[in-house]
């Protein structure tokens, strides 16, 4: 028994030396993720603070007249109202375009054009209307189809539109849109009355991107 | 007492709390020397609030990042930047410009998160950035969690404990588990509260789907094409004394209300080649046109060969059908000597 005592003594002031040691390392265990976290940034999105995160999804959708179309991530609609064929120099075509946000958090976007090509693309003139009201007169059979966005904010007027357009964006400010929240937006695309010979039987796609992010 | 000493060694409570001071002190030590080596080192973390990089770095991960002069990131680097919003964004680089044109200038960066379809729509311009070097999965969420109310009381309480525990004096004899039990409790607790944590089922949705979306609306236009008239140029002489001629030739169909037929003569070259001096010109939308005499602007006593040419235009354009019809006439001094050839 006393014998048992004497080994195990300077065993057992050891082992009291030992938990103290590990009981102050795992202060360090126990600090650092607080430390790291109050000077940790958050990436991605808005500084917040502790861990208030929201979740949902983000969503835009566009269409002619419900923003029905493209819900989920990216994808290209062929808005084939909008498009033209056989377009004589001064033909334009005006068209709407309903913008929605379709997910569940509040969104921010703009707008670039882009055209697959640079054939027909230099007499190619964009101009698009927040809330502009379409308008369309004329007709293939005496070639003067003419479209119109009257009223409504302006974001660009009579732009040209080429293959590196797109790195420019409109409007200026971004628009905001809430959960189910919609826009509409007059497009309007003509062929430059002054469109050169060159011009003829060329063809463009031009590509409208709505860059949607969290505001 | 030795029994109950002999009772304490093999007491499974004071086993597991032996391996889990243990378990402590080793990542504690990793701890602290990561946090000094990262003092040291300017690194970074971060913790990523969104999945718009996964799968290579999940939601919730914590990702560790030293600034770089802009003229090292590469394309492929996963950099954090701050966009105009205020907003740090960390996404990959997948194309890179120098604004300057020449040393280490700030650079155009356009970044685009894995999951994203499309690159971020601001370019960032940059004279550094935080490139992303490690990360850790799920670490963000404790450090979430630490930073965050909740942590912050149970991590001091732990801190607390531990710390009272230190300073408190040589537990009596044989109680030294029974003194460290409600630190190695509390202990237990948080990690259990934060392993729940790290549960997908518990976890509160930290989970926030900062993807971007960017749907495309594509609209085609191709422009139309000016045909010429297939066939032949038909030609009829007047009557006697009438001193002009009727040119005719096949009508284009389906064309609209701005198609228009164009009709040139001219002076034929006198070696062939070229026509040069136009003689008259019309335009009409009809099929046939008179052509008198006196209508042509001939050199003095100038005659010979005509060259007809006829093709398509439209009205208000300088459109013209890249084919044409041609044949030849003769013009004579006279008007009497104005005939098909």
């Amino acid at each position: 028994m006393s014998a048992h005592r004497a080994v195990s003594s300077p065993r057992r002031r050891f082992r009291i030396a030992s938990v103290r040691l590990r009981l102050l390392l795992t202060l360090g265990l126990v600090l650092t993720p607080g430390v790291m976290g109050t000077y940790a940034a958050w990436t991605d999105t808005a500084t917040v603070s502790g861990i208030e995160l929201k979740t949902g999804t983000l969503d835009l959708a566009v269409g002619a007249t419900a923003g029905d179309q493209l819900t989920g991530q990216g994808g290209t609609w062929n808005y084939t109202a909008l498009s033209l064929t056989a377009m004589l120099p001064g033909e334009s075509v005006a068209k709407p375009i309903t913008v929605r946000n379709a997910g569940t958090t509040p969104l921010k976007y703009t707008a670039a054009a882009s055209t697959t090509n640079n054939t027909l693309s230099p007499s190619l003139k964009l101009t698009v209307v927040a809330n502009g009201t379409v308008g369309g007169s004329g007709s293939q059979a005496t070639g003067n189809r003419t479209g119109s966005c009257t009223g409504g904010t302006p974001w660009v007027t009579a732009v040209p539109v080429s293959t590196t357009s797109g790195s420019s964006s409109f409007p200026a400010a971004a628009v905001v849109l809430q959960p189910g929240a919609t826009t509409s937006i007059c497009v309007l695309v003509a062929l430059d009355g002054t469109a050169p010979n060159t011009m003829q039987n060329q063809t463009s796609t031009l590509n409208l991107v709505f860059h949607a992010s969290q505001p | 007492m030795t029994a109950g000493a002999h009772a304490g060694r093999r007491d499974p409570v004071r086993i597991v709390c032996d391996v889990l001071l243990w378990a402590g002190a080793v990542l504690g030590l990793v701890c602290m020397i990561g946090g000094v080596a990262a003092a040291v080192f300017d690194v970074r973390p971060m913790v990523v609030q969104s999945g718009s990089m996964s799968p290579a770095i999940p939601t919730g991960s914590l990702i560790l990042a030293v600034e770089v002069p802009a003229d090292q990131i590469t394309e492929g680097d996963v950099v954090s930047v701050v966009d105009r919003n205020g907003t740090r964004i960390t996404h990959r680089v997948t194309d890179r410009h120098a604004v300057a044109t020449e040393g280490a200038g700030p650079v155009a960066l356009t970044l685009q998160g894995d999951a994203n379809e499309v690159p971020d729509a601001e370019p960032y311009v940059v004279v550094t950035a935080d490139r992303v070097f490690a990360h850790v999965p799920h670490l963000g969420y404790l450090v979430a969690w630490a930073s965050g109310p909740v942590g912050m009381f149970v991590l001091g309480g732990v801190a607390v404990a531990l710390i009272l525990s230190l300073v408190r004096r040589t537990p009596q004899r044989g109680g030294t588990g029974s003194a460290l039990t409600p630190v190695i409790v509390a202990g237990a607790a948080a990690l259990g509260i934060g392993g729940l944590w790290l549960h997908p089922s518990v976890r509160p949705a930290v989970t926030q789907a900062a993807f971007t979306d960017a749907p495309t609306v594509g609209v085609s236009f191709i422009a139309a094409s000016v045909p010429a008239p297939v066939g032949a140029v038909g030609c009829t002489n007047g009557a006697s004394f009438s001193n002009q001629i009727t040119l005719s030739w096949p009508a284009v169909a389906g064309q609209t209300s701005r198609y228009q037929y164009r009709v040139e003569i001219y002076q034929a070259a006198l070696l062939g080649g070229e026509n040069t001096k136009l003689l008259h010109s019309y335009v009409l939308t009809g099929t046939s046109q008179v052509v008198h005499h006196s209508e042509l602007n001939r050199d003095f006593l100038w005659s010979g060969t005509g060259n007809v040419v006829v093709y398509g235009t439209v009205d208000g354009t300088t459109w013209r059908s890249s084919d044409d019809l041609r044949r030849t006439i003769v013009v004579g001094l006279t008007g009497s000597g104005f005939r098909c050839s």
